[in-house]
């Protein structure tokens, strides 16, 4: 079939026709080489124009079409939808803006005619270098895996748990609420933080559509939207949650092993076989095999031989699980700062200065001193300090603020004095963060209540030593206060298991260890990687609200992209490289944002994930034997263009 | 059956791709023997009036070899053209211009001054060029004509295949002389090489890592070369993913990066813009002060990446700005006025001469 | 020195940031050089330096590669291998005889509509000063 070329002129009503004159611009485009029917309308995005010019092209069998009109970003795909209502593939059609590159801008009419002709021009002879493609469209599941099991992840677990879906939930600890659930209280309602945590922890546990793997780490990923392949590898609890009755007296009662309580931050000492914490779910014992006496070399099973109802089972092996969900939500969460990565401020060195995380534990009513204030000695403080902006904010370590310490610590003296109300507390800051509907009353209260605030200039840089009778805090160029207590309200950083994720998944990681968002503006819970998102702290500082915000958003995001049953369509303008040209030389792999080409090393070349190519054509252009080359976007189309935009114009 | 006629000429080239053909050795004589050598001029006497006496496709084939820049190597060309069945562009010159082809980032002008009188060790105090034409009693002499733009064979007549390299390796002449005996040539046009890059065929390839950042790029001679590691991934520019392969990786053996003798891969038209690309690529820098910074470890790109195909590329040769051309204008009156000035200076010397004569004639004659 | 000459631009503009630029400043009805034409791509990072030379090559004086600003690349940081074979090809150029004016990138987001204009013509002006490209190539 021979080629026809329709070219239709839109007069935009008078945008284009008052600044242009149309009929000879009709004439000389008829002239023009490659141009078999010139139509005219005056408003071709109406309906009357949509029909008008499906009509054309059926009528006179075109085969491509050019529409010198307005912006292709109003209605390339207006036009691409009338292609296709007219049985033509939609993608041979260019568009020529003579509006907001033309008529609106040369003033001249006769100038601005002749620019229009060259526009035109260029789109015609692109435009015979189109070739007809269909958007492509792969298998999806839509079954999805969330990592990370705290506020964020239980969050996004449950929104995803809808009909048609599976939700996978893998947690590296042994109980399920994350960070939050170590809290006593959280602000702003003082609300105690596992009574608020609790229903949710029970639905997640609960819930048919969840598999929930506590004790489990993320072995590799593979694949890619719609097709990842997981491999977990589920750590061997050693107690048989379906006989184990959660009674936890027995066994923990026998064991004859002691060893520090990581949960408390190390301030107390828990058993081999233990519960992080009372009231931690799933509310099953483990066993930690580094320091149980009977992995360790005797044949030591105290426990076993308490429980009632068999439920030791010292022969579980680790297993490598595999499954295959079609998107993942990374919510590793936090971890605190290293304060010893200051010494001068005392962290671990001196006693009664505790770090954010250790005075959760101490205010904790399941925690060393079961929530009763007091210092190491057994004696109740008088005194307390707080400094604020531990480790933030400061080039030598986190360069950021972690936004939610300020109120944190503002909550702490809260609940002090609550316990003891003529405690003399002390916050020492450098600017005070007191963000959202709650944070300026929070403050106002705390200075109501005699809670003195003073300001430094470096919070990193004051002095931490022990004094007769307490702690001397030494501010520079300050004179010391003395106190019977210290809080470190440490920044926050991302989890450490994000780094090995990141190699996994080939997104970045920031400063402060977190994940990488896409965009910082527009698309903060999604990754460079398609199917990949981030909830929660691990993608910055975070409050809890704003952590099961991102959650939804991440959870919506899944929801939308993949439907039960429906296949995905991948994006339009994609490379393709081209088998017999491709050398082999890795240039594209390493240009490719988003790790869509991969090496085959048996046939020694690159190929490209269509399921992952956006089609920004820098492996086009990078590519040295242009053996890659785009749909839309050919070497061939842009010479075209750059050719017809030029021809003439020494005339 | 008569023999096949063959002819092989030379145009802008060095001799090596005649060298080449002699490497083929025995196999020459076992050619001889299969074709019937009608013109080479390395090797044979034979004259151009033979030639001309030919009827036209007469030649079977015709392996020509050099770049074209005089009317003499055009009228050659030509020639041969029309009297050959089959004109295979012979070695990197004649396909992409080869290293003669460098010469277009000057012009005739500039090689003329320079050879002819502002050398330091050239004496030429009248400036004398050789000219087109230049008449002495007994008649004209002509020269060829010198052109200011090399070419590449296929820009002044119709080129059938092309043999890369430089110079092609003996065993792609042995194919290619194969193939025009036993009528097996592909479609015309094509190159007689195989058609991807020389990174398909370098053992260094399969180590070649998939990230290679380059902060620094070193010369050659700068640094000691691993002999195993790919060049790129040392910090040094190596041409091989923007070049045919076929030659058998012998710089590459030698322990040297490639230089892209064998012109670019099958889609690409310009080798040195489409490798700038592919070498941009690879540096490790986002900011315009760490990109220029490697940038400056590249002294000459244009003489890198076209030192075989410069006369094949989209520019093809370096450009008069206007202001060069107002500059070398300005030169030429200062040149004029310097001139003129010497004129006046020798005239009025020769007038006050005279007078002084006369005056003292006067000053005689009172006497 | 005009000599009525119009100076012929191709400018290469991403669809994300520049090309959106443009059209608001073609909103502003902002008045553009009559020889300005624009060639649409997803990225700048599609834009090569073959595509800078063919414009040359074919009949322009000056090319502009517009993209977003470092950082704000919808594709991640096409915005930045532009940059970089942008630089090498500007060494390059001078060996050609093409003037450093005639080639210019830099970056353009989707709402500095009066950013693009002073660009485009502040481009146009400084071609026009130098000259047309080849110019006896033309003749």
């Amino acid at each position: 079939m021979t080629e026809k070329t329709g070219v239709f002129i839109c007069e935009c009503g008078e945008n284009i026709a008052g600044e242009i004159d149309i009929d000879k611009l009709c004439k000389k485009t008829g002239a023009k080489e490659g141009v078999d029917e010139v139509l005219k309308h005056k408003l071709l995005c109406s309906d009357d124009g949509k029909k008008f010019m499906e009509k054309e092209i059926r009528e006179k069998n075109l085969t491509k079409a050019v529409v010198a009109a307005c912006s292709p970003r109003q209605h390339e795909e207006t036009f691409r939808t009338v292609l296709k209502n007219a049985d033509l593939n939609p993608f041979l059609m260019q568009m020529a803006n003579i509006r907001e590159q033309c008529a609106w801008t040369v003033k001249d009419t006769e100038k601005a005619t002749e620019k229009a002709l060259s526009l035109i021009n260029g789109a015609v002879k692109r435009v015979r270098h189109h070739k007809p493609f269909n958007v492509k469209e792969i298998e999806a599941k839509a079954d999805a895996m969330v990592i990370g099991a705290g506020a964020a992840g239980i969050e996004a677990a449950l929104t995803l748990a809808q009909k048609g879906r599976k939700v996978t939930l893998v947690e590296k600890r042994p109980y399920v609420g994350g960070q939050a659930a170590l809290y006593e209280d959280v602000f702003p309602g003082m609300e105690c933080s596992l009574c608020m945590l609790e229903p949710r922890l029970d639905s997640v546990l609960h819930n048919d559509r969840i598999e929930v793997l506590t004790c489990s780490e993320i072995e590799e990923i593979l694949g890619f939207i719609g097709n990842f392949t997981v491999r977990i590898r589920k750590k061997p609890r050693s107690v048989e949650p379906s006989a184990c009755f959660g009674c936890t007296d027995l066994c923990i009662g026998a064991c004859p092993e002691k060893t520090e309580n990581e949960y408390d931050m190390g301030l107390s000492e828990r058993k081999a076989i233990y519960t992080p914490f009372k009231g931690a779910m799933p509310n099953v014992p483990l066993i930690d095999r580094e320091k149980c006496r009977h992995f360790n070399g005797s044949d030591c099973s105290e426990c076993s031989k308490a429980c009632q109802f068999g439920a030791i089972d010292l022969n579980e092996k680790e297993e490598i699980i595999e499954r295959k969900p079609g998107a993942i939500i990374i919510a590793a969460g936090f971890e605190e700062f290293d304060c010893s990565k200051i010494p001068q401020l005392g962290c671990k060195e001196i006693e009664d200065v505790y770090t954010g995380m250790e005075f959760e534990r101490i205010l904790n009513a399941q925690g060393p001193t079961e929530g009763k204030l007091l210092k190491k000695d057994g004696s109740a403080p008088e005194s307390a300090v707080i400094i604020h902006c531990v480790g933030s904010r400061s080039e030598k370590y986190n360069n950021y603020c972690s936004k939610v310490c300020c109120l944190n610590s503002l909550k702490f003296s809260h609940m002090m004095k609550e316990k003891n109300n003529e405690m003399r507390i002390k916050h020492i800051y450098r600017d005070m963060t007191l963000p959202d509907k709650e944070g300026q009353k929070i403050f106002d209260e705390a200075r109501e209540n005699g809670i003195k605030f003073i300001r430094v200039e470096e919070t990193n840089d004051i002095k931490i030593e022990k004094d007769l009778g307490g702690i001397k805090i030494t501010p520079p160029n300050s004179d010391p206060i003395h106190t019977d207590i210290v809080i470190l309200s440490a920044s926050i950083q991302g989890n450490s298991s994000l780094k090995k994720l990141s190699e996994m998944l080939d997104f970045e990681i920031t400063e402060g260890g977190f994940a990488e968002e896409l965009h910082n503006r527009l698309s903060p819970v999604s990754t460079a990687v398609e199917g990949i998102y981030i909830a929660g702290c691990a993608q910055g500082p975070k409050n809890i609200p704003e952590a099961v915000s991102s959650a939804c958003a991440a959870a919506g995001k899944i929801l939308s992209r993949l439907l039960p049953g429906d296949k995905i369509k991948l994006e339009e303008v994609t490379a393709q490289i081209e088998e017999d040209l491709c050398s082999g030389c890795r240039t594209c792999i390493q240009l490719c944002p988003f790790k869509a080409i991969s090496f085959n090393k048996e046939k020694n070349i690159s190929e490209i994930n269509e399921a992952l190519c956006k089609g920004c054509g820098t492996c086009v252009s990078g590519c040295p034997s242009s053996a890659s080359s785009s749909r839309l976007f050919t070497e061939t189309q842009i010479s075209s263009e750059i050719s017809g935009l030029l021809e003439g114009s020494d005339e | 059956m008569s023999k096949k006629k063959l002819a092989l000429y030379w145009n802008a080239s060095c001799g090596g791709c005649e060298e080449a053909v002699v490497d083929l050795g025995e196999d020459l004589l076992k050619a001889a023997k299969v074709f019937e050598i009608v013109l080479w001029p390395v090797a044979m006497d034979y004259k151009y009036k033979d030639i001309e006496k030919l009827k036209d496709g007469e030649i079977d084939a015709t392996l020509i070899n050099g770049a074209v820049r005089t009317s003499e190597q055009r009228n050659k060309a030509e020639l041969l053209r029309k009297k050959s069945k089959t004109v295979v562009a012979f070695g990197s010159c004649a396909h992409t211009g080869g290293i003669p082809g460098l010469a277009n980032f000057h012009r005739k002008k500039e090689f003329f001054n320079w050879i002819y009188h502002d050398s330091p060790s050239v004496t030429n105090p009248d400036e004398i060029q050789p000219q087109e034409k230049t008449s002495v009693k007994e008649g004209e002499l002509h020269l060829p004509r010198f052109s200011d733009t090399v070419k590449t064979l296929d820009d002044v007549i119709e080129v059938d295949y092309y043999l890369p390299g430089c110079a092609p390796p003996v065993d792609l002449i042995k194919e290619a002389l194969n193939a025009i005996l036993k009528g097996e040539l592909p479609e015309k046009g094509a190159v007689l090489a195989p058609d991807k890059a020389l990174c398909s065929e370098c053992e260094r390839n399969e180590s070649k890592p998939e990230k290679i950042d380059l902060k620094n790029i070193k010369r050659v001679h700068t640094k000691k070369l691993d002999e195993e590691k790919c060049f790129l991934e040392q910090g040094v520019i190596c041409m091989g993913p923007s070049t045919r392969s076929g030659c058998g990786e012998r710089c590459i053996n030698a322990n040297m990066p490639c230089r892209g003798c064998f012109g670019p891969p099958p889609r690409v038209k310009d080798q040195g813009l489409k490798f700038l690309s592919g070498l941009a690529s690879l540096f490790d820098a986002s900011e315009t002060e760490e990109i220029k910074k490697i940038v400056e470890g590249i002294t000459d790109p244009g003489g890198l990446f076209y030192l075989y195909s410069l006369p094949s590329s989209l520019l093809k040769r370096k450009y008069v700005t206007r202001r060069e051309k107002e500059m070398e204008k300005i030169k030429e009156l200062k040149k004029e006025i310097e001139k003129r000035e010497d004129e006046i200076e020798e005239k009025t010397k020769e007038l006050q001469r005279k007078l002084r004569e006369l005056e003292d004639k006067n000053s005689n004659e009172a006497l | 020195m005009n000599n009525g000459f119009t100076p012929q631009i191709i400018a290469f503009l991403c669809n994300w940031c520049s090309y959106a630029g443009a059209d608001k400043a073609g909103g502003r009805h902002d008045e553009a050089p009559q020889g300005l034409k624009v060639v649409r791509v997803m990225c700048s990072g599609r834009v090569e330096p073959r595509d800078v030379i063919e414009c040359f090559t074919r009949g322009a004086d000056g090319v502009l590669i517009l993209g977003c600003h470092p950082g704000d690349c919808h594709y991640k940081e096409g915005n930045h291998k532009a940059l970089r074979r942008y630089h090498l090809l500007k060494k390059m150029l001078p060996q050609f005889g093409i003037e450093n004016e005639r080639v210019k990138l830099d970056w353009v987001s989707s709402n500095e509509a009066k950013r693009y204009t002073e660009i485009v013509n502040e481009m146009a002006k400084s071609i026009s000063r130098l000259g047309p490209f080849n110019e006896d190539g033309k003749q």
